[in-house]
């Protein structure tokens, strides 16, 4: 439906789950959410074309749209999680280190601040060696992108988002899942995706440093502050790992999951004949 | 056949309707003492009437019309004594006991006075021994069916309102009116549509889902009443406030004796009877196996113990409402566990949630052949889908999921698997479940049909204008999906026009490569380049300028 469900090739994942074409994913009938927030699952501008249906991770952003005036909504589970399940480790990986991820902008937003303290902070914090990741809009800044591989850490990038269907690296999440499961700690100065994501992928989390400004950013859900005091447990160096468990999986919609067939009902995925 | 004895205020020509009432014949049955002297007041069916005079030792029936007095002293002879006439004109020696099952409404005629209720319950105070057993009825005008009536006033009464009957000030419109009313200290009950009954302080104490309640919304719903909104919504609402005696059609009181059960229902063509106990309640059941409509009646499968506690109906439609699919789909799973021994048509406004397992309720209907248990939780599956979706009530799904694809899924929440996967783009297949879908679909109808309910009727106001809403919401959102889908196309088609332009500055580079490479190759300097890159190549230069020297020689 709309190219927003490529980002990160979520529709993909989706498609493959479902028993269809990974490569070629059939059109979505709605909106899919494609990134944790604290909103209603999309930006505060997001336009939705009349009667949409929108597909959401979890129940909160469904809850917090239906106050926008929104209906049509059904959490389906982050398809994050429905990766993990189509990409089932073999025999786990030692863990080492700590993936770090930069709270990132995006094609229409850079990030501003004061990246040599982030980096002191982080040697202060992390007891093993740290993987730096960084968003493709970072990664290809070199003034940023410097500031990490000069301090020794390995920096690296999991590819576009894509936009209108165009450079959506499909494998993506892939990548991102592999890296998570090779670290024993998942960082960030947000709290965001990657975070949970982190957790799901059983990385011990941690949320500090400078949270940096991007531009363009909206206030309008509540910004930081509206983070701390809801989800306080997942703040901080050193986070309780149940805690931040539990509320990975009702942030991420781990109850919401659902079957193949039933995932192929719902987005209209079958030919009628 | 009997004389028949005239009286003040007959009316000729003149004939009032009766209905059987089973419930009400075993409420009597139960409630009237035998062998004793007895008045029947007012319009009673033949069934009734036969239960009065099985129980009775000398019975007098007055009736206003001429023609129903004539036609009950022909068919029941000399052991009914027929008085047609008012209430006002019968002059008799107090009775024993009084039956007026069909109320005040109807014993008066044309040229009888303008009694109040009250007057005319003085009336038939009169005609009762002091010690006398009464049987009285009254219609209760703040009933949720006269509230949910579409009908005008002045349309909803026929010939026989010559006078105004319902907005008589002196009439009760409670229970606590009602018997303050009376001069005997009365068992109540409530009256749902003549098919259920029940004892008012068990149904003051019922709530939404729980037996009483299920049976009240089932017998309004079967009542041929042009309604604003949908039954089951206020009396659930009703039962919620505990004011489920409050709103019913009538009630009944027994003054003088006490009937045996707290609840009296009409169930296919037999009677259920209840009695609350501590954790649910005692049932009986009459009657034997008899055919239906594809069904069969058999009252043995119905559970002698009925926990209390909420239908399964009601624990849906709430987790429907909140969205919360999860919740929703570990339920349907613990059903299909459950269910896979049911010997009923399953329904899940009949099944109640005990503890952490669930209950038959009193429903007798099973199939007439062997039934496999997945066609059995389809028909259930079915049923809730038709009262969810066309109640209109607020659930997660998808219009375009809804009808069987939504059956199918809750199915497969149940247990029973879904369609394998297939190609969006590749003809569709039938669902594994369609089968059982389908089958469903018939039982669920056939249920519906035997229950008698308003699913068969015309929709509610309400319905009505929420049907209409609904396709002008199908067709807003289906406007929607076509701008969508043109969005899509657009996207596509930028993604393509991108791909068209980078073939096309391919090809212009593989032009411009292509002549570059042709000019050099047709150059001098390529030429003599190729001369010298052969010369570099000979080994032997000798034998080449042997062989040269001699095709020279040759020309």
């Amino acid at each position: 439906m709309h190219h927003h469900n490529h980002y990160y090739g979520q529709t993909h994942i989706l498609a493959r789950y479902a028993g269809l074409d990974f490569d070629h994913p059939p059109r979505l009938r709605g909106y899919l959410q494609h990134g944790w927030n604290i909103g209603c699952g999309w930006n505060p501008v997001h336009e939705f074309y009349d009667g949409a249906w929108r597909f959401t991770w979890s129940d909160a952003p469904r809850r917090r749209g239906h106050a926008l005036g929104r209906r049509n909504y059904h959490s389906i589970g982050a398809p994050f999680l429905y990766l993990q399940e189509l990409e089932q480790q073999a025999e786990p990986v030692e863990r080492e280190g700590t993936l770090w991820f930069l709270f990132h902008g995006w094609e229409g937003g850079k990030i501003h601040g004061d990246h040599q303290r982030l980096i002191d902070e982080i040697r202060e914090t992390e007891p093993g060696p740290v993987t730096f990741s960084l968003y493709y809009t970072e990664y290809d800044r070199p003034e940023v992108r410097g500031y990490y591989e000069d301090a020794g850490f390995r920096v690296v990038s999991f590819g576009q988002r894509g936009f209108s269907y165009e450079r959506t690296d499909r494998r993506f999440l892939f990548k991102q899942l592999d890296e998570l499961r090779r670290h024993k700690r998942v960082a960030a100065n947000r709290l965001s995706t990657a975070i949970f994501y982190g957790v799901a992928a059983g990385c011990e989390p941690a949320v500090y440093g400078d949270p940096m400004e991007m531009e363009g950013e909206n206030p309008l859900f509540g910004g930081q502050s509206r983070i701390e005091r809801l989800w306080p447990e997942m703040l901080g160096k050193s986070i309780d790992l149940g805690a931040a468990q539990a509320t990975t999986d009702l942030e991420l919609g781990k109850p919401w999951m659902m079957p193949p067939a039933e995932l192929r009902m719902l987005f209209d995925w079958r030919e009628r004949v | 056949m009997s004389d028949l004895q005239v009286v003040l205020g007959e009316m000729q020509p003149w004939t009032d309707s009766t209905d059987h009432r089973p419930a009400l014949a075993a409420l009597l049955a139960d409630a009237l003492p035998s062998e004793r002297r007895t008045l029947i007041v007012g319009p009673h069916s033949r069934p009734l009437i036969s239960a009065v005079l099985d129980r009775a030792a000398d019975t007098t029936v007055l009736v206003r019309s001429v023609s129903d007095a004539e036609e009950l002293a022909a068919e029941f002879g000399d052991r009914l004594q027929v008085v047609a006439g008012a209430l006002d004109g019968l002059q008799a020696e107090p009775f024993q006991v009084v039956v007026a099952a069909d109320g005040l409404d109807r014993v008066l005629g044309y040229d009888s006075g303008d009694l109040s209720w009250t007057e005319r319950l003085q009336t038939l105070t009169a005609l009762a021994a002091p010690d006398a057993v009464v049987v009285l009825a009254l219609q209760n005008e703040f009933s949720l069916l006269n509230l949910l009536d579409s009908r005008p006033a002045d349309q909803r009464h026929g010939d026989d309102e010559w006078r105004p009957l319902h907005d008589d000030p002196t009439r009760p419109v409670s229970v606590d009116q009602f018997a303050s009313a009376l001069p005997w200290t009365a068992q109540l009950y409530a009256d749902f549509g003549s098919r259920a009954f029940v004892a008012a302080e068990v149904a003051a104490a019922a709530r939404p889902g729980e037996l009483p309640t299920r049976l009240a919304v089932d017998a309004l719903d079967a009542a041929d009443v042009p309604v604003l909104s949908p039954i089951a919504d206020g009396v659930d609402s009703a039962a919620r406030a505990g004011l489920l005696s409050a709103i019913p059609t009538g009630w009944i009181a027994i003054c003088g004796m006490h009937a045996e059960h707290d609840l009296y229902a009409q169930t296919g063509p037999s009677v259920l009877t209840a009695d609350k106990t501590p954790t649910g309640w005692q049932t009986s059941i009459t009657g034997g196996t008899s055919p239906a409509d594809g069904l069969l009646f058999d009252p043995p499968v119905v559970p002698a113990k009925v926990p209390d506690g909420t239908s399964v109906e009601s624990a849906l439609i709430r987790l429907a409402a909140a969205e919360d699919v999860p919740a929703f789909r570990k339920l349907a799973a613990r059903l299909g566990e459950w269910a896979a021994d049911s010997p009923v048509v399953l329904r899940w406004d009949d099944v109640v949630i005990d503890g952490e397992s669930f209950a038959h309720g009193v429903s007798p209907w099973v199939t007439e052949e062997p039934t496999d248990s997945a066609d059995l939780l389809a028909a259930a599956w079915y049923r809730f889908h038709d009262r969810l979706i066309g109640q209109h009530r607020r659930h997660p799904w998808p219009p375009w999921m809804v009808g069987d694809d939504l059956v199918s899924t809750w199915m497969s929440m149940s247990g029973i698997e879904l369609p394998e996967p297939v190609q969006a783009t590749s003809p569709d297949t039938p669902p594994a479940s369609a089968g059982h879908v389908a089958r469903g679909k018939e039982l669920a109808a056939a249920l519906a049909g035997v229950l008698e309910t308003r699913e068969h009727a015309a929709a509610d106001v309400r319905t009505a204008l929420a049907d209409a809403e609904r396709a002008r919401q199908e067709l807003f959102e289906l406007r929607g999906h076509v701008f969508g889908l043109e969005r899509t196309l657009g996207f596509r088609n930028k993604a393509m026009k991108t791909r068209e332009n980078r073939i096309r500055e391919l090809r212009t580079q593989l032009q411009k490569v292509t002549a570059d490479h042709n000019r050099i190759r047709g150059s001098r300097t390529y030429a003599l380049s190729r001369v010298v890159f052969h010369a570099a190549q000979i080994r032997k230069p000798r034998v080449v300028a042997r062989k040269v020297a001699r095709r020279v020689r040759k020309r």
